[in-house]
């Protein structure tokens, strides 16, 4: 049975011919997971969800093209949002830098040495502020710069840190 | 391997029961209010037409060809006057809805009823 007949017969409500193309392309599909996350568990969440994602939009699916690279670029799409959800990042509150990263900020600081010189000197005034325990309104307010400059100083203070 | 294919068919299937679930029973509620809206409105209409006695235009057509021909479009004229168009236009749009349903319903008729064989069949599989 051609990929064609199988998916013209999914879109006919025959669900049970999802299984062949599952038996066809799972084996590759878990393979490429595999070379780049290289964790067992991860690979079989992420296969079931492209799996999943790929029966939801069989509908849109053309069946005179080609399965492979339809089923390809959903794999991508879904790798960059698991990369994405991986990604280490700290929330930083609107208000007022939450205890998290303050502290995070706060051991840097104590660190001391070369970390803290790769800051330009405004970054270095607004995070020593910060260390002091000033919020993101009193620093403004202090140094006479917007709010939102401050926030931006701050997150590209955290990025030069990696914090 | 053959556990998570199995895995991934099961989330499939149940998701698949999940969304046809929801679109049956939204159908059928659609259906089922476009029909009662139908009935509710045309009794109104038909209430409004009678108190009006708009009726009684009906009856110039048991007169003469001679004067039906004459008299016809005014007499269709007036009869469009006085019936209450807001009321008709909302009668027109439930009853295009309802339809709208029946034609979707008997197109995917086929679709329903694959979808409710093969998922009667792998539940019982399953038990």
């Amino acid at each position: 049975m051609t990929d064609k007949e199988v998916i013209l017969r999914i879109k006919n409500g025959e669900i049970n011919y999802f299984g062949i193309l599952i038996k066809k392309y799972s084996n590759f599909v878990y393979q490429y997971l595999f070379l780049r996350i290289k964790n067992k568990e991860d690979c079989e969440d992420l296969l079931q969800e492209i799996f999943l994602n790929f029966y939801k939009n069989l509908i849109h699916f053309d069946e005179n093209k080609p399965v492979k690279p339809y089923l390809f670029k959903i794999v991508t799409n879904q790798l960059r949002m698991f990369y994405r959800k991986r990604k280490k990042f700290f929330p930083l509150n609107k208000d007022v830098v939450d205890e998290e990263s303050e502290s995070l900020i706060f051991n840097f600081f104590n660190d001391e040495g070369e970390i803290f010189k790769k800051l330009n000197k405004k970054e270095q005034k607004v995070f020593e502020l910060l260390k002091n325990g000033y919020k993101i309104k009193e620093i403004a307010k202090k140094l006479k710069i917007k709010e939102n400059t401050i926030k931006s100083l701050i997150r590209r203070g955290r990025k030069k840190l990696k914090i | 391997m053959k556990n998570l294919e199995n895995k991934i068919l099961k989330k499939i299937y149940f998701w698949e029961a999940k969304h046809l679930t929801f679109d049956l029973f939204l159908k059928f509620f659609l259906f089922l209010s476009s029909f009662l809206f139908f009935l509710i409105l045309g009794e109104i209409l038909l209430e409004i037409l009678k108190e009006q006695k708009s009726f009684d235009l009906l009856n110039f057509y048991q007169e003469d060809f001679e004067v039906i021909k004459k008299y016809f479009f005014e007499n269709v004229f007036v009869f469009w006057l006085e019936i209450p168009k807001f009321l008709l236009l909302l009668l027109f749009l439930t009853l295009s809805v309802f339809l709208t349903i029946i034609l979707l319903v008997i197109k995917n008729f086929k679709i329903y009823k694959n979808k409710i064989n093969n998922l009667f069949t792998w539940f019982l599989k399953r038990n």
